[in-house]
């Protein structure tokens, strides 16, 4: 049985997280550690910046009451070695995390592979993240059967998810928005020059995103010239002085500012004279400063688009609204997956128990091959044959039908009586 | 038989453009593709098969010529989509494609009598070029539409399902561009063709028909719009804008000539 245990960011605070948190250096350790464990069979580990969970393929599940199977049961268990490792209370690591088993930790992996449990929701990272935990368990022999069948079943749940619905289509950030809203005005960003204005944390992000969406070239200007070398240097572009920015105005396609200044950065009258220089070409402003660093009146010139942070937040807004619809259809694929997924479980527990009836029946059947045989003084091999292979073929016409109607019902866990179960395995 | 069979491809195809534009599924933009396509090979057969089987030229009779204007059609989004890869200028081309069949449908493809001034081989080659550069024209049109729509959604800062489907700004700029100087070649070669032909035959006759004056104005239309956009740079908005105010014009002219001058 699947069972996980884990925190996330609704869960528990950073201060939790960190401690809690797995780095690469100790997976190896941490592997070998929990796989000596009687109790665990499989395990996979993952660890991100907002979530670090345990999951754990396990014999016998027998909680909420210790006493009945054993003095301790695997889950209690799993929480004392956890809480050893990471040097927490087993009652505080109970506070912050979360426990689940069987279907729910399956519907529960599938929710975080498609990004369901994100923090942004339908963040495509995760799925990443989750490939790479599975890599890590085969590499430390922490995946089994169970684990490997769960793994390409992860998989193609969060492929489907992404694919099927548009979860992850809208961007849900300010400076994400405004790099999606640029390709609707440049269609390869990689010919495009951008400039960023301010060195702050917002200007730091957008670039991030303008040079993760494979922009052409960045220039930044700030009035400390030292920042705006620091960040150039970072994304590797160049840096211009504050003075000198409205200069390289007409070069630029793409603006995003966001500076501390009280009064327009970016005037009219700059981007009038920038667009002499280019009017064919389009200019976009992002104006992510409050107060705003770009005259709003630069837009009534012809080709220049200029969004401030309120026209960003409200696609962000919509966006995520869209993406809340779009996530509860992802939830509908998720838990027909885990169903399916269960429903596969449940089929291949039948293999064993047909065939344990199988060797059954063939170990009779051969006594009593061997009892006539003597009684009669049957010793001609010819007739030994005959005879098996008469027992033979009565044996298979008989089990046939039964083994079929229990692999046709072997998922129909808990849903019949004794008599009606001998009475559909019977059923011809 | 073959033009109605061309004729559901083109009206499937269209369905599936719009299916494209609402849900945005890349499946079924690629359907509208292979749709459009065997809609093509279908017109191209038909023609190759009247001209084996009758003898017909693309231009013997009203049916050929509207099966040519389709095939024409067909080529040109096939040439903008190789380039640009953007399958929404043909949720506009393939309504014209679907309205030229229909028309083709309607009239009986008949061989009509040849007459000696239509006869000559100059016709054949000069139309084709005339007609591409025709279908172009109204490819930019279209593309100058889709300009001025998303240039519009962007200032307004609309964000609707349009604005989410129709390509950048900067493509659809490229897109009117590439149509515009493509049409201008194609109608260059087409007109200097059909003046040889005119040169060959009753000038006075062949300048009275509304063909020819169409033909010319739509020359003229090209040629100030590429002069124009040579001598001072254009920003894509008033491209745009003038090509649309030109394919009225020309549309608006052509109606007034065939219906009044001509009469």
């Amino acid at each position: 049985m699947l069972v996980v245990l884990g925190l996330n960011h609704n869960s528990a605070p950073v201060t939790v997280r960190e401690r809690m948190a797995i780095k690469k250096d100790e997976m190896e350790g941490l592997y070998k550690k929990f796989l000596a464990e009687n109790s665990v069979q499989e395990l996979f580990l993952v660890s991100t910046c907002n979530r670090v969970e345990y999951y754990f393929v396990i014999k016998n599940y027998l909680c909420d009451k210790c006493d009945i199977h054993s003095p301790i049961c695997d889950k209690c268990e799993i929480l004392n070695i956890v809480a050893q490792n990471c040097q927490l209370a087993v009652e505080d690591l109970s506070k912050y995390t979360y426990f689940a088993s069987g279907k729910e930790a399956v519907t529960h992996l599938f929710a975080v592979a498609s990004g369901l449990d994100s923090l942004v929701l339908g963040e495509p990272q995760i799925f990443g993240q989750i490939k790479d935990a599975f890599e890590i368990s085969k590499e430390n022999q922490g995946m089994g059967g169970f684990l490997n069948r769960l793994f390409e079943f992860t998989l193609k749940t969060a492929k489907k998810v992404r694919t099927v619905t548009g979860i992850s289509e809208n961007p849900v950030s300010v400076s994400y928005a405004a790099v999606e809203l640029a390709k609707k005005i440049f269609s390869d960003l990689s010919l495009a020059k951008a400039m960023v204005i301010g060195a702050g944390e917002m200007c730091e992000l957008a670039a991030r995103h303008l040079v993760g969406s494979n922009i052409g070239s960045i220039i930044v200007t700030n009035r400390t010239f030292e920042k705006a070398l620091n960040l150039a240097e970072e994304f590797s572009g160049d840096a211009v002085t504050f003075d000198r920015f409205a200069q390289k105005l007409p070069e630029v396609d793409i603006i995003i500012s966001s500076t501390g200044s009280p009064d327009f950065v970016v005037t009219a009258e700059m981007i009038r004279e920038a667009m002499k220089k280019r009017p064919s070409r389009p200019m976009f402003f992002i104006d992510i400063a409050v107060p705003r660093d770009i005259d709003p009146k630069g837009a009534e010139i012809e080709n220049t688009y200029i969004y401030d942070i309120d026209d960003l937040k409200s696609v962000v807004e919509a966006n995520k609204k869209e993406r809340e619809k779009e996530a509860k259809k992802a939830w509908d694929i998720v838990h027909n997956a885990a169903y399916a997924f269960d429903e596969q479980m449940e089929s291949l527990k039948i293999t064993p128990v047909i065939k344990n009836m199988r060797s059954y029946f063939e170990e009779k059947r051969n006594e009593e091959l061997q009892k006539y045989c003597e009684k009669f003084k049957i010793t001609d091999e010819k007739e030994i044959e005959h005879l098996n292979y008469l027992l033979t073929a009565t044996l298979n016409k008989i089990l046939h039908k039964p083994f079929m109607n229990l692999k046709e019902h072997a998922t129909d866990n808990g849903k019949y009586s004794i008599t009606e179960v001998m009475d559909i395995i019977f059923k011809k | 038989m073959i033009s109605y069979i061309s004729l559901i491809f083109y009206m499937i195809a269209f369905v599936h453009i719009m299916l494209f534009l609402l849900w945005g599924n890349r499946n079924v933009r690629n359907l509208f593709n292979i749709f459009m396509g065997i809609g093509l090979l279908f017109n191209i057969a038909d023609m190759a098969l009247r001209y084996f089987n009758t003898g017909a030229a693309p231009t013997s009779t009203l049916y050929d010529v509207m099966n040519m204007v389709c095939i024409s059609f067909g080529i040109t989004y096939f040439i903008l989509y190789a380039k640009y890869r953007r399958p929404l200028v043909g949720l506009f081309i393939s309504p014209f494609m679907v309205a030229a069949s229909l028309v083709a449908i309607c009239f009986p493809p008949n061989v009509s009598p040849s007459y000696p001034v239509v006869d000559s081989i100059w016709r054949y080659v000069h139309l084709p070029f005339i007609v591409l550069g025709t279908t172009f024209l109204v490819a930019a049109f279209i593309a100058s539409l889709m300009y001025l729509i998303q240039e519009a959604q962007l200032k307004k800062k609309n964000f609707g399902f349009i604005f989410q489907r129709f390509p950048a700004l900067d493509t659809i700029a490229n897109i009117n561009d590439t149509s515009l100087q493509i049409g201008f070649y194609f109608f260059t070669i087409g007109s200097a063709l059909g003046f040889v032909w005119m040169l060959q035959n009753n000038l006075e006759e062949i300048l009275s028909s509304a063909k020819i004056i169409f033909s010319i104005l739509t020359w003229f239309l090209y040629a100030v719009l590429m002069i124009l956009k040579k001598r001072r740079p254009m920003t894509p908005r008033q491209t745009a804008q003038w090509t649309v105010i030109g394919f009225i014009l020309i549309l608006v002219t052509y109606v007034g000539v065939a219906n009044f001058m001509l009469r």
